[in-house]
């Protein structure tokens, strides 16, 4: 019996070879899109964890001049490694030099928070070689086997990059002990760091309360990898939540597919199925058949379809890793392989067992009839509508037949709709950094360049900025620390805002900006967090001082998840505005384009003292970052729709290639019944259309706003209206190009032919 | 007598596999206006190839086809396609009505094909179906009627852009013989208001409803019988069958 049916099987394979083909093709495409979607999931799903487990995370990281040597040694603590002494270095870089924290290790990697190289090699040991971390690589543009010049107050000392690498703790590089020693002249100022992993990874929240109760904070400083996960977690969550949003669309329209492609290809033998039975199957042995069948094409398109997925998936998961800053997973992995093979081959049995079971279950007789019938016989509105607008008749056959299966039509609109779902949260997108970059006030930056002067005296800096006045149109002083709330919990980061903060004021949503002391703005995460409103008192205790401000405003505030405050200085005493943090000055230029020609002046004038961020240059390079997957994502899903709607039309013509020639005889002309399959193929897009821009727009809002419940509501901008009128052109261009082949078979129907084997 | 339909020298060759198969092979044929022809033969002797080569379905691979006085076996696709819409009516052994379109959908497609309003268009086919004594079926799908309805919606389908000639491959093949007796009445009735028809039978009954008879064989035209008025049925058929054997 199992050999008959493989027999039976194989013959009718071989007697339609391009539907074969078809069908072979679309179960490779699915297959290559379900390996790149698990993959994509993978890539993106809890950043922390992954980077954490492939360093062997550390879960507590003390930092200090104190006695870190008893701390390994202290109850709890499972294994300990360092202390290593950490330096913080000046490297030139245009346009503005940055800080670089750098640990000094061994030739061989640390056991605990092993860094794992996502490019180059470990150190040698060699005395002028660093391994950066992946995140100032990418945001400074450094690559491999560059040479960083190191600022020192003395001299100047020459680094190699001979790695990039990925660490669970905070940021900082990597040079050989005595490539540390070497570098300050005097002593290190950052301390050493103690990398600790306890006998229970959940106590070290205790671990670290009990530090910082028994050693002064100048002395020795601890935190845990709850803060690692938070900080990291903070920077992805946006773009864990797209890439994770985008597979989920991919994975479904692979369902769509499947269920489309042979679903429909089932209900299409209907009439074999019955002539089958006629000739002896039973039920069982049909369903047996058409599994049997469709199984020998799954197997081998599901083989070389994941092949293609997993040979194209450094396409979505280099620029993944680059944005979570986790370390480039493999394509080739067990669970992608396994989807992308056994997935398709699990949803191709489902999806022909199914349907073959119900029609095995069919009459001899009513199968062979309704194979001729297996179309909708229902009146369709859209083809009254079309008749009614007086639309060629053509035209109106196009309309009709675009639902003449209706499941068929119902799923190819839903996988094109969830495509143009995709394409206008891509747009949304696009649109809402668009907004972001132009109106710095929405990243609470109401300013085109941020000068921390570092050493250089207030007098220098008065003038060197002065020295830029005829740019400038305003320049206002931030200093941040951070403060508590009397009775609560809550951590707050407060910032002391002092000149020109009127002339361009935050993105204030309720209430008004501070125009003097005693106010305050806050953040939504603030007055949520504290169950307060605009109007409201805040008491604040900061740099050992009490502030008793009135809030008069909820700004946008995309940091420290809107637990923000701003005021006046004049609010605080001058001897607790001291404990502030470093004063840094923000700049407000005339117009935006100087920015890098300023930021340029600046950091030549001061000798590279002052550090100048472009305040765009942050959110563009995560625009740019995350563009190559939302586009990638956005073009599989087109290519995925592509080969649907081509699929449900190459399907309804074969089912119907009587129809077409009897089209033809009563006087339709090739080019009529051109005209007739690409107006349905368009009306199925263009439902799709408006059902994607339907749903994508609400999903695109509520994304926003669960990812950053802070500032998403404020931030978030729909598409540009003619963005989306141009999606019905877009539409009809790529309907058209997926209907020119089926459409060009119906037309090259020979009537004579078709009706010859009645 | 004008003749509205003429072939000369028609030739129809099949390739299979690089073996070919001449299904005409040189039929030399004269129709004219108002005339109602059968033609007869059996299987595979090319009847139905000459239907089609008729109607423009198919291209002669010699010969020549006049329709209306205008030579037509040289039309492209398109123009045969304009051509069939005024001059050419259809009728099949299988109805081939559009499964999802409506019987009156169905009926007025050539219709409105052919540029006739859809006013129009809805006028000619009450006419039609009520003529057939279908009108009642009008909304329903072709699915939900008796064949022998379905051949009647096939009828006012040919008959709606009131052709030159009418061309019937087995009309009644696939009907009870009640049916066939109707449908083959319907015709009759067209052809006494001056329809032309070529119908293409192997029943030597179906075939005796004709003016004339011609027999084919071979992809040849065998023989040719003309009919006289007067119409026993049951001694038509058995001069056919005489002359089939």
């Amino acid at each position: 019996m199992a050999r008959l049916l493989v027999r039976t099987a194989l013959a009718n394979l071989r007697s339609r070879p391009l539907q074969t083909s078809l069908v072979a093709l679309i179960l490779a495409a699915a297959s290559a899109t379900l390996a790149l979607s698990v993959s994509l999931r993978a890539g993106a799903a809890d950043p922390y964890e992954k980077i954490a487990r492939a360093t062997n995370a550390a879960d507590v990281h003390v930092v200090g001049r104190g006695n870190l040597a008893a701390l390994a040694r202290a109850p709890g603590v499972k294994a300990a490694e360092g202390p290593f002494r950490l330096v913080g270095v000046r490297v030139r870089s245009r346009p503005s030099n940055f800080n670089v924290a750098l640990e000094g290790v061994g030739a061989r990697p640390p056991r605990i928070d092993r860094p794992k190289l996502t490019d180059g090699r470990w150190l040698s040991g060699a005395v002028g070689e660093v391994v950066l971390d992946r995140r100032t690589a990418r945001d400074r543009g450094v690559h491999v086997g560059q040479r960083l010049t190191i600022l020192l107050p003395d001299r100047r000392a020459t680094l190699t990059v001979v790695g990039i690498a990925v660490s669970a703790g905070q940021d900082r590089s990597w040079a050989s002990e005595g490539t540390v020693a070497a570098l300050p002249s005097g002593d290190d100022p950052l301390g050493r760091v103690l990398e600790l992993q306890l006998a229970d990874r959940n106590a070290s929240g205790a671990f670290v309360d009990d530090v910082r109760r028994r050693y002064p904070p100048d002395q020795l400083n601890a935190y845990d990898w709850v803060d690692d996960r938070q900080e990291v977690t903070d920077r992805t969550a946006t773009s864990s939540v797209v890439l994770g949003s985008a597979s989920l669309a991919a994975l479904l329209a692979v369902g769509f597919i499947i269920a489309n492609a042979i679903g429909g290809r089932i209900l299409a033998s209907r009439r074999d199925i019955g002539l089958l039975k006629a000739a002896g199957f039973t039920p069982g042995g049909v369903t047996a058949l058409f599994v049997v069948e469709n199984l020998v094409v799954a197997g081998a398109a599901s083989i070389v379809g994941t092949a293609v997925g997993i040979a194209l998936s450094p396409l979505l998961l280099e620029p993944t890793a680059s944005l979570l800053g986790t370390g480039t997973p493999s394509g080739l992995r067990a669970v992608t392989v396994a989807a992308g093979v056994l997935g398709v081959i699990a949803v191709v049995c489902l999806f022909t067992a199914l349907p073959a079971w119900r029609a095995g279950r069919l009459g001899v007789l009513e199968a062979i009839a309704l194979g001729r019938t297996s179309v909708s016989t229902k009146p369709s509105r859209a083809a009254r509508a079309a008749a009614a607008l007086h639309f060629p008749p053509a035209v109106v056959l196009g309309v009709k037949d675009a639902f003449a299966s209706r499941s068929r039509a119902a799923m190819t609109i839903a996988s094109l709709a969830l495509t143009m779902g995709t394409v206008i949260m891509a747009l949304g997108t696009e649109a809402t950094y668009r907004r972001v970059i132009q109106d710095s006030s929405l990243r609470a930056k109401p300013y085109e360049l941020l000068v921390g002067t570092n050493e250089v005296s207030p007098a220098r800096t008065r003038a060197l900025l002065a020295a830029q006045s005829a740019k400038v149109s305003g320049t206002a002083t931030v200093a941040g620390t951070t403060a508590s709330v009397p009775a609560s919990p809550v951590d707050v980061w407060a910032r002391a805002v002092g000149g020109d903060y009127q002339r361009r004021p935050y993105a204030v949503r309720d209430g008004r900006m501070i125009t003097g002391p005693g106010e305050a703005i806050v953040g939504r995460g603030l007055l949520d967090a504290l169950h307060l409103r605009v109007g409201d008192r805040l008491p604040l205790e900061a740099a050992g001082t009490r502030l008793d401000l009135r809030i008069v405003g909820r700004y946008v505030e995309p940091d420290n998840d809107g637990r923000t405050a701003i005021f006046d200085r004049r609010s605080v005493p001058a001897a607790a505005l001291a404990r502030f943090g470093p004063v840094q000055y923000e700049l407000q230029l005339r117009d935006r384009s100087d920015a890098h020609a300023v930021q340029a002046a600046l950091v030549r004038t001061s000798a590279g003292q002052f550090d100048v961020e472009a305040t765009e240059d942050g959110v563009r390079q995560e625009r740019s970052d995350l563009r190559p997957v939302l586009y990638g994502t956005d073009a599989l899903l087109l290519a995925i729709g592509l080969v649907n709607l081509l699929t449900t039309l190459l399907l309804g013509i074969r089912e119907r290639v009587r129809d077409f020639a009897i089209f033809k005889v009563v006087g339709l002309t090739p080019r009529q019944v051109l005209a007739s399959v690409t107006s349905g193929g368009t009306l199925l897009s263009s439902v799709a259309v408006v059902g994607g821009i339907a749903i994508g727009l609400p999903v695109f809002h509520a994304l926003v706003t669960v990812t950053n419940p802070s500032d998403g509501p404020d931030l978030v901008t729909s598409p540009t209206w003619w963005w989306v009128v141009l999606m019905f052109p877009g539409a009809l261009l790529f309907t058209t190009l997926a209907s020119l082949l089926p459409a060009r078979r119906a037309a090259a129907i020979k009537p004579a032919e078709a009706l010859r084997y009645e | 007598m004008e003749h509205v339909l003429v072939t000369t020298g028609l030739e129809r060759t099949y390739e299979t596999d690089g073996i070919a198969v001449a299904a005409l092979r040189g039929v030399d044929l004269a129709v004219a206006e108002g005339e109602f022809v059968s033609v007869m033969g059996p299987s595979g002797c090319g009847k139905s190839t000459l239907l089609h080569l008729l109607g423009g379905l198919d291209r002669p691979t010699a010969g020549e086809v006049h329709l209306g006085g205008r030579r037509v076996d040289q039309l492209s696709e398109a123009a045969w396609a304009q051509l069939r819409r005024r001059q050419v009516g259809f009728v099949f052994q299988f109805f081939n009505l559009i499964a999802n379109l409506t019987i009156a959908d169905n009926v007025e497609l050539p219709g409105l094909l052919a540029g006739l309003s859809p006013r129009e268009a809805r006028s000619r086919r009450r006419e039609l179906l009520d003529d057939l004594g279908i009108a009642q079926l009008a909304g329903s799908v072709p699915s939900r009627v008796s064949g022998g309805q379905q051949q009647r919606v096939a009828i006012a389908r040919a008959l709606i852009n009131r052709p030159a000639v009418l061309l019937a491959d087995e009309p009644t093949g696939n009907l009870d013989s009640q049916s066939a007796r109707e449908v083959l009445g319907l015709m009759r009735r067209h052809h006494e208001h001056g329809q032309t028809i070529v119908l293409v039978t192997h029943d030597a009954r179906v075939a005796s409803a004709a003016d004339r008879v011609i027999h084919m064989r071979d992809g040849l035209i065998s023989e040719e019988t003309l009919l006289s008025g007067d119409r026993d049925p049951g001694a038509l058929a058995s001069q056919m069958l005489r002359l089939e054997v």
